[in-house]
């Protein structure tokens, strides 16, 4: 258990610097002078060189990184340039958001993928099966955008049942839970796709031994023998494609926030990459990777209790 | 598995074959595109605005006047562009490291595998977004940022092929016989995992078409006036209330679009290679 966790540790903090390298990287590769961008065309030669020194743009890209790094292992992610909030600061109040709209998402793919994909298997080759293998292939080829768009369409604009963007109130409130739909099933049901096949198949694979065999003659019920039997023993490959896909989901939140003017951490994003708000671009793609990471390794401790013959190593 | 054999497979799937003959459409309009659509797709004619659709525009026309149709016709070009060119250069460099680190192991095949776990745990749609945005969107961008998150996607799947054949007979009797290992490597194991390989391109050239679009959408794609489908949905976004057509037509062309892939990829799988599962 140690040992995994030294591990664990030690590729979070490779995939953190990986992620800042890149990042720091393509912000410098831009065409144009950041400081020039910052203060506009009007602004005097003087002003910006002040203002290049002040961001260290006058250094070498290593040296600016090192900078940065150096900063950052204090807990100093710099301040938005745009607002002159500190970054941190602006993440922090908006990553609770991004977290609510995403584990209603991840709970809705998951409930519905694993019925779904219990019933395909459970009937497989009629016309029900059909239907979940013909759908999960329909919503594997969703554009995510246009489907936010078409529920904001019928939804919210034709049969005025529920609002059209933004979150309402605090997480959590009636309202705030109204306005949470329509992004959570926009951002939830186009994964739910790959999640279907993976149950069904591993479904499959299991009804086919013979402990299931062993329940059934016992004179069980056959629901209790499907979930309690089958399903228990099928979902371990489903946990790990669970853990693969969820870098998937969060990336998937930006659009899905920048659709329905969700004010979490993807529309800060979005929002600081037209604004060429460098410090505030890095401190949300750090945050988005944190969370990615933190959710991996939840799947992985799930990924042990479900299969007591996995040992964390 | 002989190729009239598979081809059997995969004509007897029906969806697989509607998808591939979907697909040969979109090429036409690839190819033929400004000289099939009715109207110019990017002139700006301000007496023909947002004209829901009718016998004269199918699609609609929008803000400016401009022919929904006309554009989507036109827009195939960028979609099937990003949507191969990504999956070919990720192709090649997975191709690459993936024999490298399959047949080498050891070190290098730690270093190679420990950087595309870390590039698989990081969301790619934010570190595509932060680089296609920060170059200021385009063409070149939008394929460059796609290749970055991308290339382990191939490398992973290159890799456990090639440590499926690397012990194989034919293997051990080509080294045997003093071949080197560029030859080996060449001749006698790339043959043997391309089909595979042809299969998860078709799988990933679906993904890198709708994820195209996605970053369009988000304004970092490819640039309008482009006709980009992306960018005509991000457009039609404002007039979604009264203008439907906008945001409506070019989602659902490039739905079918997506679609047709998955059939063909899922067809070419079951005809080629029943063990791949898609991500």
């Amino acid at each position: 258990m140690f040992a995994y966790l030294v591990r664990r540790l030690f590729t979070m903090i490779l995939v953190l610097l990986l992620v800042t390298i890149i990042v720091f990287f393509a912000m410098r590769l831009a065409p144009g002078d950041p400081a020039r961008q910052i203060l506009g065309p009007l602004a005097s030669q003087e002003k910006v060189e002040e203002l290049r020194q002040e961001l260290h743009l006058d250094k070498s890209i290593w040296i600016q990184y090192g900078i940065w790094f150096k900063n950052a292992l204090q807990g100093d992610l710099g301040k938005s340039i745009a607002s002159k909030a500190s970054t941190i600061e602006l993440v922090q109040s908006r990553i609770g958001n991004t977290l609510e709209l995403t584990i209603s998402a991840f709970i809705i793919t998951v409930v519905l993928a694993i019925l779904a994909g219990v019933i395909s298997a459970v009937k497989q080759y009629t016309f029900l099966d059909n239907i979940v293998t013909f759908s999960s292939l329909f919503w594997l080829s969703m554009p995510r955008f246009w489907l936010g768009l078409m529920f904001m369409l019928l939804f919210a604009t034709r049969i005025k049942w529920l609002p059209i963007s933004g979150m309402g109130g605090p997480i959590g409130t009636w309202d705030n839970l109204i306005h949470l739909i329509l992004p959570a099933l926009t951002l939830g049901l186009p994964r739910m796709g790959s999640l279907t096949r993976i149950v069904r198949s591993s479904m499959l694979n299991v009804l086919r031994q013979d402990y299931v065999t062993t329940a059934k003659s016992k004179g069980l019920k056959n629901r209790k023998v499907i979930f309690k039997h089958a399903l228990r023993n099928a979902l371990n490959p489903v946990i790990t494609m669970i853990g693969l896909q969820l870098p998937w989901l969060f990336g998937g939140s930006v659009i899905v926030e920048t659709v329905f003017s969700w004010p979490g951490i993807g529309r800060l994003l979005t929002t600081a990459i037209f604004e060429r708000d460098y410090p505030l671009i890095q401190t949300v793609a750090i945050g988005y990777t944190v969370i990615v990471v933190l959710a991996n390794l939840l799947a992985d401790i799930a990924y042990a209790i479900s299969d007591p013959r996995i040992r964390l190593q | 598995m002989t190729f009239k054999l598979w081809f059997k497979v995969f004509r007897k799937n029906r969806l697989a074959v509607f998808g591939a003959v979907i697909i040969f459409i979109f090429f036409l309009l690839v190819i033929f595109g400004n000289r099939i659509a009715p109207y110019d797709p990017i002139a700006q004619n301000y007496s023909n605005m947002l004209k829901p659709p009718s016998f004269e525009h199918p699609f609609g026309t929008d803000h400016v006047g401009r022919d929904i149709l006309s554009r989507v016709i036109v827009g195939a070009k960028y979609s099937f562009l990003i949507g191969f060119g990504v999956v070919f250069i990720e192709g090649v460099i997975g191709t690459i490291l993936g024999l490298i680190a399959g047949f080498y192991g050891g070190y290098i095949d730690t270093i190679i595998m420990r950087l595309v776990d870390t590039m698989l745990s990081i969301p790619a749609m934010v570190l595509a977004l932060v680089i296609a945005g920060t170059l200021g969107g385009g063409l070149i961008p939008v394929i460059l940022a796609m290749t970055v998150i991308s290339w382990a996607h191939f490398t992973r799947l290159v890799r456990g092929e090639v440590l499926s054949v690397r012990e194989d007979l034919y293997v051990e009797s080509a080294k045997s016989l003093g071949a080197s290992n560029y030859k080996v490597m060449k001749d006698h194991i790339l043959p043997n995992i391309i089909s595979t390989t042809i299969v998860f391109s078709t799988l990933e050239i679906p993904w890198a078409i709708l994820f195209s679009a996605g970053l369009s959408f988000l304004g970092v794609g490819v640039q309008p006036p482009a006709p980009e489908w992306g960018n005509i949905i991000a457009s039609g976004r404002t007039y979604l209330t009264n203008e439907w057509w906008i945001a409506t037509f070019p989602g659902l062309v490039l739905m079918v679009l997506v679609l047709s892939f998955n059939f063909v990829g899922d067809g070419l799988r079951d005809a080629l290679d029943p063990k791949l599962t898609r991500k």
